[in-house]
C-alpha cells in the first residue's frame, strides 16, 4: 500500500514537472512575479489585494497557470513589502511590519543595501524551505486526513475561525464582530440543506450567494481607494535615496552570518503559517521576537538589526507556503490569501481535501513546483526590484488610485458579466472601510465568508448522522481532541479578555 | 465614518435584532430540528451579545475617558461617498454608453479628484480604458458592455 502510494506520488511529481514546464505556465509565473513585486512594493497595497485583483484574470487561465499565478504573486509581494518598509518606514504589506524599524534604521544609517540584501536573501531562503516542507508534509497529512468525517471538518473549521479571532489584534471583541460579519455574508443565498433562499430580498443575483471575488475586490481594493480619497495627500519619499551599491555583497554576507537564524525562522514560519488563523504577519512577529531572545546582540533589535530582518523575512515567506498545507489538504484555509486560493481551485475543478493527491495529483505537484520556481525567481527579480525601487515608490497616488479603481470595477464585472457584481464591490468596499475605521480587522471576516458554509454543511450532516444528538460531536477520539482544542482556545480568549478588563476597571475606579 | 463607541454598539445590536427577526420568518422543515434559520439566528445572537458588551464598554468609557470627537463634517462624508458613487454611477451608465467611454470618464473623474493635472488625467484615463479593453475584451474574451464605439471596434 505504502509503496503504491509512494510510486504514485513520484508519478504525479514527474507529471507535475511537465505541466509546470509548459511555456505558457512559465510566462504566467514570470508575469505574476513582476506583478507581485510591483503591488507589494507600493505602500499600502497588500499581498491580499494583489491576489484579489488578480483573480478575475486567473478565471480565464487553465488550472495550473491560475494557481501558479497566485503563488508567484504572493511569494514576491510579501518580499516586496519590505522595500517601502526599509526606504520609507511604511511596510508595503503587514507581514513586513515586525522588522520595519530595523530596516528603516539601517537606511537612515546610510546602509539600505544591508537591510534589503538581508531581507531578500532571507525571503528567498525562507520561501524555498517553506515550499520543500509543504511538498514533504502535505501528502503525509493527506494520508492521515482521509479518515476525517463531517465532525472533524466541522471542528477544524470552527477551530480555524476561533484562532483567527484569538490572534486578531488588540480587541477580541472586534475580532469576533468581524467573524460574525463574515458568517452573516456566508449565509446569503440558497440554504444548502433545504433550498430556502436566505437574505436574498427577492434578487436572483443573490440566490447563489454574494460572489466571492467581487467581495474580495471590494474588501481589499476598493476600501483602500476610499481610504485614499478620505486621507488625501500621500506620503512621499522623505529624502532622496541614493543608488544602492554592493547589494549582492550585502546579501551574501547576510546569508553566511545568519544562516542558522534563517533556517530556524523558516521552520517556525512554516509551522505558524500552517496553523489556522496565524499566517505570515504573526510568523514574522514570532520569529523576530524569538531570534531577539536567542540573539547575542538583543540590544540592536529595533535599531537596525540585520539579524532581526533576516529572521522576520525568512519566517513570513516560509509561512506563505505553510498556509497552503491546511488549505490544500483539508480545504480549510488559514489566512485570507489561501481562502481566495481555495475559492479559485474550486472554480477550476480542483477540490481541496485529503483526496486531492489522488484526484488531481499532477496538478498539485505542478502547483508546488510553480511555487518553488517563483521563490527562486525572486532572487534575480527582487534584486532588480530593489534597484528600481526608487521609481516605483515615486508613483503618485493620483495615478495609482484611478488604475486600481478601474481595474477593480472591470475585474468584478468580468467574473460573471453582471453589473450586480460592480454594485457589490461598492457596498463591501464601504463596509470594509467602515470596519477599518472602527479598528475591526478583516481576516476573521474573510475566513467567516469561506468557512461559514463548511461549518453549516458539516454541522447539518453530523446532526443527520447522529439523529440530532450533540454528543456525536465528541464521539470520535479525533473529533473530541479537536472539539477540546476549540473550547480551550475560547477559554483562553475569554480569560485574556477578563484579565485585561480588570486593570481597566480598576484604573477607572481610581479616576 | 469612525463611530463613537455608543453608535458602534447600537449599530451592532440593531444588526443582530434585524437578522434574528428576519431569520425567524424562514420556514421550518418538517421533522428537522435545525432548519435554514438555525445558523442565522445564532449569528444574530452573536451580534446582540457583542452589541451588549460594546454598550457596556461605551457606558464605562463615558465615565472616565473622553469621548472622541465625532466626524459629522460634511466634507469627510462627501470624500467617503465619492468612490462608491463613481462605482454605482458606472454600473448604471455602462450598459447604455458602453465600456470605453464610461471607463475613461470614471477614470478621468477619479484622477481629477485625486488632484492630477487635467491634461495628464485625460491621457491616463484614455490609457486605462484602452488597456483594460485590450486585456479583457480581446485578451480574456470577456464580452464587455458594448455601446456604439465598442460595436464599431468589433
Amino acid at each position: 500500500m505504502s509503496g503504491g502510494w509512494g510510486s504514485q506520488q513520484m508519478d504525479n511529481f514527474f507529471q507535475g514537472v511537465t505541466l509546470v514546464l509548459e511555456p505558457d505556465v512559465l510566462i504566467v509565473i514570470f508575469l505574476a512575479s513582476l506583478y507581485g513585486l510591483a503591488i507589494g512594493a507600493l505602500p499600502g497595497l497588500t499581498a491580499t489585494m494583489a491576489i484579489a485583483l488578480l483573480v478575475p484574470v486567473t478565471f480565464f487561465l487553465d488550472p495550473v497557470s491560475a494557481i501558479a499565478a497566485i503563488t508567484a504573486t504572493t511569494a514576491t509581494a510579501i518580499f516586496a513589502g519590505d522595500i517601502p518598509g526599509a526606504l520609507l518606514r511604511i511596510p508595503g504589506t503587514p507581514a513586513s511590519a515586525a522588522y520595519t524599524e530595523d530596516a528603516y534604521a539601517l537606511t537612515l544609517a546610510g546602509r539600505p543595501e544591508a537591510a534589503l540584501g538581508a531581507s531578500l536573501i532571507a525571503s528567498v531562503a525562507g520561501g524555498v524551505v517553506g515550499v520543500v516542507l509543504l511538498m514533504l508534509f502535505a501528502p503525509a497529512l493527506a494520508r492521515f486526513a482521509v479518515q476525517f468525517s463531517s465532525v472533524e471538518y466541522f471542528w477544524l473549521a470552527v477551530l480555524g475561525l476561533s484562532c483567527a479571532v484569538a490572534v486578531s489584534g488588540d480587541s477580541l471583541l472586534r475580532g469576533t464582530l468581524s467573524l460574525l460579519i463574515g458568517l452573516l455574508i456566508s449565509t446569503v443565498g440558497i440554504d444548502i440543506a433545504t433550498g430556502y433562499p436566505r437574505f436574498t430580498f427577492g434578487s436572483i443575483h443573490l440566490l447563489s450567494g454574494i460572489s466571492f471575488i467581487p467581495a474580495m475586490i471590494g474588501i481589499f481594493a476598493v476600501s483602500q481607494v476610499i481610504r485614499a480619497a478620505v486621507v488625501g495627500r500621500d506620503a512621499s519619499l522623505p529624502t532622496p535615496i541614493r543608488a544602492l551599491p554592493d547589494l549582492a555583497g550585502g546579501m551574501w554576507r547576510a546569508l553566511v552570518r545568519f544562516r542558522m537564524t534563517i533556517l530556524r525562522s523558516s521552520l517556525i514560519g512554516n509551522v505558524l503559517g500552517a496553523l489556522p488563523g496565524a499566517g505570515a504577519d504573526i510568523a514574522a512577529w514570532v520569529s523576530y521576537s524569538l531570534s531577539r531572545l536567542l540573539s547575542r546582540n538583543p540590544e540592536t533589535y529595533g535599531k537596525g538589526s540585520e539579524e532581526g530582518i533576516a529572521a522576520g523575512g525568512a519566517a513570513n515567506n516560509s509561512a506563505v507556503a505553510g498556509a497552503w498545507t491546511p488549505a490544500l489538504v483539508l480545504g480549510i484555509p488559514g489566512d485570507s490569501i489561501t481562502a481566495i486560493a481555495v475559492g479559485v481551485m474550486m472554480m477550476k475543478g480542483i477540490t481541496p481535501g485529503p483526496r486531492v493527491f489522488v484526484t488531481d495529483g499532477p496538478e498539485v505537484y505542478a502547483i508546488f513546483l510553480g511555487f518553488l520556481l517563483a521563490n527562486l525567481l525572486l532572487l534575480p527579480l527582487g534584486f532588480v526590484a530593489i534597484k528600481l525601487a526608487r521609481h516605483v515608490l515615486s508613483v503618485p497616488q493620483a495615478v495609482l488610485m484611478p488604475v486600481i479603481l478601474m481595474f477593480s470595477i472591470t475585474g468584478a464585472y468580468a467574473v460573471d458579466n453582471a453589473m450586480f457584481s460592480v454594485g457589490i464591490i461598492a457596498v463591501l468596499g464601504l463596509v470594509a472601510f467602515g470596519m477599518e475605521e472602527n479598528r475591526i480587522p478583516f481576516a476573521p471576516a474573510i475566513l467567516g465568508i469561506v468557512l461559514g458554509a463548511v461549518i453549516e454543511k458539516n454541522f447539518l450532516i453530523t446532526m443527520i448522522k447522529t439523529q440530532g444528538s450533540l454528543a456525536g460531536f465528541f464521539d470520535r477520539p479525533l473529533a473530541a481532541v479537536l472539539g477540546g482544542l476549540t473550547i480551550a482556545v475560547w477559554a483562553l480568549i475569554l480569560a485574556r479578555a477578563l484579565l485585561r478588563r480588570a486593570p481597566v476597571s480598576e484604573s477607572l475606579a481610581n479616576d | 465614518m469612525k463611530f463613537s463607541p455608543l453608535t458602534l454598539a447600537l449599530l451592532t445590536l440593531m444588526i443582530g435584532v434585524v437578522v434574528i427577526a428576519h431569520a425567524r420568518g424562514f420556514p421550518l422543515m418538517g421533522g428537522m430540528a435545525y432548519g435554514p434559520a438555525f445558523f442565522p439566528v445564532l449569528i444574530g445572537a452573536g451580534f446582540v451579545i457583542c452589541g451588549l458588551i460594546l454598550s457596556g464598554q461605551a457606558a464605562l468609557a463615558r465615565g472616565g475617558v473622553k469621548v472622541p470627537p465625532k466626524h459629522r463634517d460634511l466634507g469627510v462624508l462627501w470624500r467617503i461617498a465619492i468612490i462608491p458613487a463613481i462605482i454605482l454611477g458606472y454600473a448604471v451608465v455602462t450598459p447604455v454608453a458602453g465600456f470605453l467611454p464610461t471607463t475613461a470618464l470614471a477614470a478621468l473623474g477619479t484622477a481629477l479628484f485625486f488632484g492630477l493635472r487635467p491634461l495628464f488625467a485625460l491621457v491616463l484615463a484614455l490609457v486605462i480604458a484602452a488597456t483594460l479593453f485590450v486585456l479583457f475584451q480581446w485578451g480574456l474574451r470577456v464580452p464587455l458592455p458594448a455601446g456604439p464605439l465598442e460595436r464599431w471596434l468589433g
